[in-house]
C-alpha cells in the first residue's frame, strides 16, 4: 500500500527538487559544499521511516543537523512533511526510541530525586503522504492552467512595475495609484511612473507589438507544454496509479507512539495491554503533566460509594479539651461541637471520628502547622498555670485541686499519647488527686508526635475508673 | 668524460633504487668505495624506528597496489623484514596490510577495483557511505565518483561539520529528468498558507482531495495541540531608512522599497 506512494515521492523529489542545495540564499555555493541532491536524499530516507527524530535522521545520514533542518524547514513550507517540536526529558525521549525499537521497557517512572530534570526541545518529522499527493496535483494543475492561459492570452490581472525602484503592483492597486495630474499610475514610494509588465513565462525578446516576439513566445509556451507532457509522464502515471489507493496516514506523533507501543505490547503477549499504567495516564510518549489526584477507596466491597478524593476530606481534627485554651482561634468543628459521622461501609455507623497518621489524607500542611503552633502555646500556658497553682496548693490546700481546671492535673500521661475517654468530656473529673511536688516530673514532650484519638467503648476501660459528673 | 658520466649515475643511484618502479630490477654493480652514500642512506632507514619503517613499506604497497615478497620490499625501500622481526610482526598485524604467508599487499577498507564495483558498493549503503572510506580503494576512485555523480547514479553531499563528502545511491527504479524551466515553474507556484484552500481548489477542479484538514484539526484539538498555520514572519528588508555601511556602492541599492 505504501510502496506506490513512496515511488510518487521519489519521482516528485527527482523531478522538482534535485537541484536544491542546503546552503542559504546569501551563502556562496562553492564547489566544496555543493549539496545538490540533499532534498532527494532526505526524502528518500523519510520514505524508509515513519516519525523520526531529526537528530537521529541527521546522524543516520551523516549530515550536520543544521543542514538537515534547513532542508526540512523548506519541505514543511512546501507541505511535504509534518514536523512536531516537543519539550521532553531524556527519559521522555526514550519513549520515542521504545516505539521505534519495538520495546516497551523505556517507560519507567522517574525516581523521586529526579523531579527537576532539564527539558530539551526535540524535533520530529514525518512525510505527509496525503498533503504531498494533493500539493503535487494542485501545482501540476496550476502549471498547466498557467501555460494554457498564456497561450490563449488570458492574462486577466495586469501587472505594473516601477521603472525607478522596481516595486510591483497589480490592477487591484490601480485605484490608489492613479495620479490626477497626468491620469497615469505612479509608484507609492518614489512617485515614478509605472509601466505595464505582462506576467509572461516565456522571455520577451522584443516589444509587445512585435509579431516575431509574440510568435517566439507562443512557440516557447507550446514547447513547455509539450515538455511537460513528455518529461512528467512517469509522475502523471504514478499519480493515476495511486488514485484509488488509500493514503498512508501516520497521524500525530503522539497517536503514532501510542499505536506503536500498543502494537509492541500486543506482540509481546501482554494480557493487560489495553489498561497498562502508561496508557491510563495518557503517557503515550509524552510525559504526563496533569494534576495527580489521590483517590482513597474506603469501600471494602468495591461498589464505588465510599470513594473520596483528597480534596473532599478537608475537615479539621477535633482537638481534645486539654489542648483547648481561651486564647486559641478554633472553629466549632475543632472544638467538637459539631459531631461528624463517617460512613466506613454499609454496616458501620460509629459516631466517633477516626484519624490516621497520614497527613496528606486529612488536612493540608499549612493547617497542620497552625495547629501545632497553637498546641505548643497552649501547652506552655498550661504548664505555667499549673506551676502557679502548685505553689498556691503547697501553701493553702496541699491535698486538693480545683475541680473545674483540667489543665492543673498532673497525671503521668504523656502528651501526644493515646487517651481513652467517654464522649462527654466536659463533665469528667479525676478520681485520684495528684501528689504535690511531682508536677514537672510527669511530662515527657515529643512535639513530633501528633495526638491521636481512638473511639473506645466503656467496657474497654479495665484499669481506669471514671466518675460520672 | 666517462668519469663524469659515472659520477652522475652514482648521484642518481639512491633515488633510482628507492623509487617504486625499480623493485624488480637489481641495480648495476658499483664499487664499494663509491657506494658509501647509498649505504649510509640504507643504514639510516634500517636504524629508524619501527613505525617509520612500516610507513615506508605501507606507502610502497599503496602506490604499487601489488603483492610483494620480503625481498622485493627490501630492494624497493631498503626495509629488511627478515633482519627486523619487530617490523615484520607489526606489518603482519597491521589492519591496512594483507599477508598471505609469502607476500604483503595493501588492504583497503572496501575491496573495490573499478567503477562498476564502486557503484555496487555505494548502492549497499542507502544511508550514505563516507568518501574517506572509499578513497584508498584504488587510485582513480575519486574520478570515478565524480563520473557517477555526473551520470546521476549517485549523490555526493558534503557535511558542514567534518567537511567530508558522503556518497548516496540514486534509486535506478525512478528515472525522471525535468528541465530547469519546468522546475522553476512548479516551485514558483505559491501554495496557500492554509491547506483547506488547496483542498477547495482541488474539489473545484473535479479532483478529490486526500487531505482532510478540518478532521485533523479537530483531532489535534482533542489531543490539545493547536495545528493552525502560524503567520509568516515578515523578512527584514532594506529600506531607505536602513543605515548602510557600503553606501558608496549605489548599484546595490537600486531596488529600495
Amino acid at each position: 500500500m505504501i510502496e506506490p506512494y513512496n515511488k510518487l515521492i521519489k519521482l516528485g523529489a527527482r523531478a522538482f527538487y534535485d537541484d536544491l542545495t542546503s546552503t542559504g540564499d546569501n551563502q556562496p555555493k562553492t564547489g566544496r559544499s555543493d549539496n545538490r541532491g540533499i532534498a532527494v536524499v532526505v526524502l528518500d530516507a523519510l520514505t524508509r521511516r515513519q516519525w523520526v527524530r531529526e537528530e537521529d535522521l541527521a546522524k543516520d545520514l551523516k549530515l550536520h543537523t543544521k543542514q538537515l533542518r534547513r532542508t526540512l524547514r523548506f519541505f514543511e513550507e512546501e507541505k511535504i512533511i509534518t514536523r512536531d517540536h516537543r519539550r521532553e526529558t531524556a527519559k521522555g525521549a526514550k519513549i520515542y526510541g521504545a516505539a521505534v525499537a519495538a520495546t516497551a521497557d523505556g517507560q519507567q517512572t522517574a525516581k523521586e530525586g529526579e523531579e527537576k530534570v532539564k527539558l530539551h526541545t526535540h524535533s520530529y518529522c514525518c512525510l505527509d503522504y496525503a498533503q504531498i499527493y494533493d500539493v503535487i496535483r494542485y501545482r501540476l494543475h496550476r502549471m498547466k492552467h498557467k501555460l494554457k492561459d498564456e497561450l490563449e492570452n488570458k492574462n486577466t490581472l495586469q501587472e505594473y512595475i516601477c521603472s525607478n525602484c522596481g516595486k510591483r503592483y497589480n490592477a487591484l492597486d490601480a485605484l490608489r495609484l492613479v495620479s490626477f495630474e497626468d491620469e497615469d499610475f505612479h509608484c507609492e514610494s518614489c512617485n515614478g511612473r509605472l509601466e505595464v509588465e505582462s506576467d509572461k513565462i516565456a522571455v520577451q525578446e522584443g516589444g509587445d507589438g512585435d509579431d516575431n516576439a509574440r510568435r517566439r513566445r507562443r512557440e516557447k509556451l507550446k514547447d513547455m507544454l509539450q515538455k511537460m507532457e513528455v518529461q512528467l509522464k512517469p509522475l502523471m502515471d504514478q499519480l493515476s496509479r495511486v488514485k484509488d489507493l488509500p493514503v498512508p496516514e501516520f497521524g500525530s506523533l503522539q497517536a503514532w507512539e501510542a499505536r506503536a507501543s500498543a502494537a509492541v505490547r500486543a506482540a509481546n503477549g501482554d494480557i493487560n495491554a489495553g489498561d497498562s499504567k502508561i496508557s491510563q495516564l495518557g503517557y503515550n510518549g509524552v510525559p504526563y503533566s496533569g494534576d495527580t489526584k489521590v483517590v482513597v477507596d474506603f469501600n471494602t466491597e468495591g461498589k464505588g460509594e465510599g470513594v473520596k478524593s483528597e480534596t473532599d476530606s478537608t475537615s479539621l481534627k477535633v482537638l481534645p479539651p486539654w489542648m483547648i485554651t481561651s486564647g486559641m482561634n478554633l472553629t466549632k468543628e475543632q472544638r467538637g461541637e459539631v459531631k461528624q459521622e463517617t460512613k466506613m461501609d454499609e454496616t458501620s455507623t460509629s459516631t466517633a471520628v477516626q484519624y490516621t497518621d497520614d497527613k496528606k489524607l486529612t488536612i493540608g500542611h499549612d493547617n497542620n502547622q497552625n495547629i501545632q503552633d497553637e498546641y505548643i502555646k497552649a501547652y506552655y500556658a498550661a504548664l505555667l498555670k499549673q506551676h502557679e497553682l502548685e505553689e498556691a496548693a503547697k501553701k493553702q490546700l496541699p491535698n486538693t485541686l480545683a475541680a473545674d481546671d483540667p489543665s492543673s492535673s498532673t497525671s503521668n500521661r504523656q502528651v501526644g499519647m493515646k487517651s481513652k475517654r467517654e464522649e462527654d468530656d466536659d463533665c469528667t473529673e479525676w478520681e485520684e488527686a495528684p501528689i504535690a511536688g511531682n508536677g514537672n516530673g510527669g511530662y515527657k514532650v515529643d512535639l513530633n508526635v501528633e495526638a491521636e484519638e481512638v473511639a473506645a467503648d466503656d467496657d474497654d476501660d479495665d484499669d481506669v475508673d471514671w466518675e460520672e459528673g | 668524460m666517462a668519469f663524469q658520466e659515472k659520477q652522475n649515475r652514482f648521484k642518481r643511484q639512491p633515488e633510482k633504487s628507492a623509487s617504486a618502479s625499480q623493485y624488480g630490477r637489481t641495480p648495476a654493480p658499483i664499487k664499494f668505495s663509491n657506494d658509501t652514500e647509498r649505504l649510509q642512506h640504507v643504514n639510516s632507514i634500517r636504524k629508524a624506528p619501527v613505525g617509520a619503517q612500516m610507513k615506508r613499506v605501507i606507502d610502497l604497497l599503496f602506490e604499487t597496489r601489488k603483492a610483494l615478497t620480503i625481498e622485493q620490499i627490501n630492494e624497493a625501500c631498503y626495509v629488511d623484514m627478515r633482519a627486523n622481526k619487530d617490523v615484520f610482526e607489526s606489518m603482519r598485524k597491521n589492519p591496512k596490510v594483507k599477508y598471505d604467508g609469502e607476500r604483503f599487499s595493501y588492504k583497503s577498507k572496501h575491496d573495490v577495483r573499478d567503477k562498476n564495483q564502486l557503484l555496487f558498493l555505494v548502492r549497499k549503503f542507502p544511508e550514505g557511505i563516507a568518501v574517506v572510506d572509499l578513497k584508498d580503494s584504488y587510485p582513480t576512485v575519486m574520478e570515478d565518483l565524480q563520473a557517477l555523480k555526473a551520470a546521476r547514479e549517485i549523490w555526493l553531499l558534503s557535511n558542514f561539520d567534518s567537511q567530508e563528502d558522503i556518497a548516496y545511491p540514486n534509486d535506478p527504479k525512478v528515472p525522471i529528468k525535468v528541465d530547469d524551466d519546468l522546475k522553476q515553474l512548479f516551485r514558483g507556484i505559491e501554495l496557500p498558507r492554509d491547506m483547506i484552500d488547496i483542498e477547495r481548489d482541488l474539489q473545484k477542479n473535479g479532483m478529490k482531495p486526500a487531505t482532510n484538514t478540518a478532521k485533523r484539526r479537530s483531532a489535534a484539538q482533542m489531543e490539545g495541540i493547536s495545528s493552525k498555520p502560524k503567520p509568516k514572519k515578515k523578512k527584514n528588508e532594506i529600506t531607505k531608512r536602513t543605515k548602510l555601511t557600503n553606501a558608496h556602492l549605489p548599484e546595490l541599492f537600486q531596488n529600495l522599497k
